[in-house]
């Protein structure tokens, strides 16, 4: 049976791809919201015709707002199924329950329409100086691994050891900045863009990703995305 | 305009119901999904127009004993028997010999629901006979609802027009579970077995296909039912000769719209006349200034299918008002038709029926039908509110529908989702909404 993954943006498409593996015989679509706010009308437009004729599995990835609580981005998207559900004629009971163990994913199964929809909310900076806990953050993660970072270096035939990119990255380059007057790197993405200039990648914040991920070994990936995987067995 | 229907029972659909239909509503699925089978029941149903009393005397003195009641037009608006010609799309002789129905004293139809065939037949019931029986003429008048002889092989079907109260033995248990009044609906009743789903018979009601439609009908003698077998027939005489009386302008607007759809017919005028080789029927022919005037049959098929079309759709359009609205039932737009030819039919027929009032039903399997009218939706040419498309899922006899607007259809279109498949097939190609397949100008403001 297809998942059905709502992202933010295309970072996570990249970030699917790999957990794949961890997933024999799943199929995943992945669907570019193209914004946090446009999420809860793409679940209507694709998911509503389905829902209550066939299986549904969805997953909506969510970054974390400065301001935006837990709780606030479970009503939204509560409060928008519930109309979905009603529109359609279902008449059901809608809450969604977090996953044993996993104090960031939520989960809504019902039964009497075969549909089950996880909500995974991300919730780890990869700096504690970081305003926003988003998918971006889980690849910046990954990258401040030294292996990870010693093999990112080799492939993009820069020679220089891994925990020295990191230090370059996290620290020097920063600190320099501020010191110079630019005000202080806030969001994980401006991190994954300075990661991929000095590394000599030259591209977006999604490539990155799908190079970090290419570079860590499965357990890492596994540790790493530990919630997301969790996620997606909810949907089993 | 009809808003709901529920059925018991018609050909393959043991039961289900669809809502929310709307002034324009596409229809799309697998094969065997129900599409075809809801145009037939909204056909049926829909050309019931001619008055009659329904009687049970089993029921009597009790009101239910007698309702008011129509019963099937003689002709539908393209002039042919609405029954017979249900009949014949499925391979069968038009009348209907083994109908157990007898004219009355009154000149009414005795139906004898305990003679009909073996394969139908269900548990004993008490309701074995009933009368439909013609209004009383008024003083001098003719007695034009009187039946007669030819009717009995031809009808089949009566309605009961928002009864006030009806017997329980007379709707269906899913009706009554789902809290359907008597008074809510036009109810619809259908005795030729071969209309009825036949298996697992338990209720006595089980030998009738049984449906309600919830909301206004539309003027039964303005009902197109426009199919494949019509896109290959001639026109009938008693429609042509009433189409050329009654609307101004008939083969004028036919020869405008025939040239929006085929650029090559821009200089061509077009005549409605006697069919070839002393056939029954009219059809099109073809003039070119100072040339011999060329029959529409000798065109290909697009052509041919198309002008059968505009004949009846300018027609229909040109006699609608809101006192006799119509419905047109259009089975498969895409047959025969090229995608560039297909847009322009399309957007000439939403020309002719917008702004009327005509119900629009249409089964499609055509995914470039779809994505026509998705993006004539998101160009607010066809209204969003009055819009929608429904896939149906007919499975174990239960029929199912999940309705698409205009932001489903398009975002399923635009991320490569077939909304015509259920299941995840190995298509030979990848589709996209193509932005562009033409430009009507006209259509899309410049």
């Amino acid at each position: 049976m297809k998942i059905q993954v709502f992202t933010e943006g295309k970072t996570e498409e990249k970030v699917i791809k790999k957990l794949k593996q961890f997933f024999p015989g799943r199929t995943f679509e992945t669907i570019d919201c193209k914004g946090k706010n446009n999420i809860n009308s793409r679940i209507d437009d694709e998911l509503g015709p389905d829902i209550g004729q066939q299986p549904v599995r969805a997953l909506i990835l969510r970054d974390k707002d400065p301001g935006e609580t837990i709780k606030r981005i479970i009503q939204s998207v509560n409060n928008r199924l519930g109309g979905i559900l009603n529109q359609r004629g279902i008449s059901t009971s809608l809450q969604f329950q977090r996953v044993a163990g996993v104090w960031n994913v939520f989960v809504w199964n019902a039964a009497s329409v075969d549909f089950r929809l996880a909500i995974h909310i991300a919730s780890r900076r990869a700096l504690s100086t970081l305003t926003k806990s988003t998918i971006d953050d889980l690849v910046l993660r990954l990258a401040f691994d030294p292996n990870v970072a010693t093999i990112l270096a080799q492939r993009q035939n820069v020679n220089v050891n891994g925990q020295v990119i990191i230090q370059k990255v996290t620290q020097e380059i920063p600190a320099l900045l501020q010191q110079n007057g630019f005000p202080p790197l806030s969001e994980a993405k401006d991190y994954a863009r300075l990661y991929a200039a000095v590394t000599r990648m030259h591209t977006s914040p999604p490539v990155f990703a799908g190079k970090v991920l290419a570079s860590a070994n499965t357990h890492l990936v596994q540790q790493n995305f530990a919630s997301i995987i969790a996620a997606i067995e909810a949907l089993q | 305009m009809i808003e709901r229907i529920i059925i018991h029972r018609f050909r393959g659909i043991r039961q289900g119901h669809i809502d929310r239909l709307r002034k324009v509503n596409l229809f799309i699925g697998p094969n065997n999904s129900g599409k075809t089978a809801l145009l037939e029941l909204l056909y049926l149903s829909a050309t019931c127009g001619r008055p009659a009393i329904f009687i049970r005397e089993d029921l009597l003195p009790d009101e239910t004993g007698t309702l008011p009641a129509r019963t099937a037009l003689a002709h539908d608006f393209s002039g042919h028997p609405p029954f017979q010609r249900l009949r014949q799309r499925h391979g069968k002789r038009g009348e209907w010999k083994d109908n157990p129905a007898t004219l009355t004293r009154e000149r009414g139809i005795a139906v004898r629901l305990d003679m009909l065939k073996n394969d139908v037949r269900g548990p004993d019931a008490p309701w074995a006979e009933f009368r439909l029986e013609p209004p009383l003429p008024e003083w001098g008048e003719k007695d034009i609802y009187a039946f007669e002889q030819t009717d009995l092989s031809q009808i089949a079907l009566f309605s009961l027009p928002q009864p006030k109260a009806l017997d329980v033995s007379m709707i269906p248990a899913t009706f009554a579970e789902a809290g359907i009044q008597p008074g809510d609906a036009d109810w619809h009743y259908l005795w030729e077995p071969d209309w009825v789903y036949r298996w697992n018979l338990q209720h006595p009601l089980d030998r009738l296909a049984v449906w309600t439609t919830h909301g206004s009908k539309p003027d039964p003698a303005r009902v197109l039912f426009y199919d494949t077998i019509a896109a290959s027939s001639h026109l009938t005489t008693s429609f042509a000769q009433w189409a050329y009386n009654t609307v101004a302008d008939w083969h004028e607007d036919i020869a405008n719209c025939m040239a929006q759809i085929f650029p090559s017919l821009k200089e061509a005028t077009i005549e409605v006349a006697d069919a070839p080789d002393n056939q029954p029927g009219r059809t099109g022919y073809v003039r070119f200034r100072g040339q011999t005037p060329l029959g529409i049959d000798q065109f290909g098929d697009g052509a041919r299918q198309a002008f059968k079309l505009i004949a009846h759709f300018v027609a229909l359009a040109a006699t609608v008002d809101e006192s006799h609205p119509g419905m047109v039932l259009w089975e498969e737009p895409e047959v025969f038709q090229n995608p560039a030819t297909l847009g322009r039919l399309l957007d000439v027929v939403v020309h002719l029926l917008k702004d009327k009032p005509i119900q629009v039903f249409i089964t499609t399997q055509s995914l470039e039908v779809i994505a026509h009218l998705t993006r004539m939706l998101q160009r607010d040419i066809l209204p969003p509110e009055q819009t929608l498309a429904f896939r149906l899922n007919l499975r174990d006899g239960v029929l199912r529908s999940s309705w698409f607007n205009r932001n489903n259809l398009t975002s399923w279109l635009e991320s490569g989702r077939d909304p015509r498949v259920l299941e995840d097939i190995d298509a030979p190609l990848q589709f996209q909404l193509r932005e562009e397949v033409h430009e009507d100008s006209s259509l899309y403001g410049g």
